[in-house]
């Protein structure tokens, strides 16, 4: 009985497996959704689609890391595009989702540094617009010297 | 076996004469056992060829309990070696994943960047956008070489 418990567990968590590549893949064919939907004219329904992927519970052998580089990359780009369609503040409330994932200094981080200053500069908030760009700056100068330093292009 | 109608030879009558003398001299302490030791084997030996042979349903019993103590080894043994494998992919499968190795951002999405990230930089923000395009599919691709493809 015990052994039958513990086959049966161990199957629950091997289809775990095939839950994080099924969250990957949703991930993936919501961008590209989202550019099919913005080639189209369809700005909203582009967001949706990224709406969607965010609100999807991530499975947990899903890395920390990983996760949070789909999601940050994910509410950046709706942040992009509630900025384009003129709602800054629902622009900073997506960036500020996506940084309360983490902070790392790696691009995903920059680019919701980037737009967040983007939209507290609708906002007239000038002087924490300023921040997140010198943040933003600081993060993406220093991968580019490693990308540099690496034998990278110059 | 002792025939009865065979008049006892030398040598039993020597042995007969020396289990009496040890029994009326007693086993004291230091005397010599051996040849009560040897008559009482002896005695047992032609009490157990003298027993009823094992009955028919004693016989199969004794069998089937025989019978059934290496199948339950047998069923034992399987059920811990089905329990180690489920313990092994137990231990597969809760090992703490490492994330995935993905690529470094290329100069270019990095120069974008900078530029999207000045205050006058919001004509630089469509590059940025193609740039980050171009990244997630490589970070993408290489989620989906670490984690697989969904069946």
């Amino acid at each position: 009985m015990k052994a039958l418990s513990l086959l049966l567990l161990a199957g629950l968590l091997s289809g775990c497996g095939d839950a994080s590549a099924r969250w990957i893949d949703e991930a993936r064919r919501a961008h590209a959704e989202a550019d099919a939907r913005l080639r189209e004219g369809d700005p909203g329904a582009a967001e949706r689609a990224l709406r969607r992927a965010v609100t999807q519970p991530a499975p947990p052998d899903v890395a920390a890391a990983d996760r949070r580089a789909v999601l940050q990359d994910a509410y950046a780009r709706l942040a992009r595009l509630e900025l384009v369609a003129g709602k800054p503040d629902q622009a900073l409330r997506d960036a500020d989702a996506g940084l309360e994932l983490g902070e790392e200094a790696d691009v995903f981080a920059a680019a919701l540094r980037t737009v967040r200053g983007r939209a507290c500069e609708a906002l007239g908030r000038d002087s924490e617009a300023a921040r997140d760009y010198e943040k933003a700056q600081s993060i993406a100068g220093r991968l580019l010297e490693q990308a540099l330093g690496d034998g990278g292009e110059r | 076996m002792i025939g009865e109608e065979k008049p006892p030879t030398a040598e039993e009558l020597a042995e007969a004469e020396s289990l009496a003398r040890a029994l009326e001299d007693g086993a004291g302490p230091g005397g010599d056992t051996s040849a009560v030791d040897d008559a009482l084997a002896a005695a047992n030996l032609l009490r157990a060829s003298a027993r009823p042979t094992l009955s028919e349903m004693r016989a199969r019993a004794v069998l089937n309990r025989a019978w059934r103590t290496p199948r339950r080894s047998v069923a034992r043994g399987a059920i811990a070696a089905v329990a180690a494998a489920a313990a092994a992919v137990l231990v597969f499968a809760l090992r703490p994943r490492q994330p995935a190795p993905l690529p470094a951002p290329g100069p270019d999405l990095l120069r974008a960047q900078l530029a999207a990230a000045r205050p006058d930089g919001s004509a630089a923000m469509s590059r940025l956008d193609s740039e980050m395009s171009a990244y997630r599919e490589q970070v993408f691709g290489a989620l989906q070489r670490a984690y697989g493809r969904p069946r």
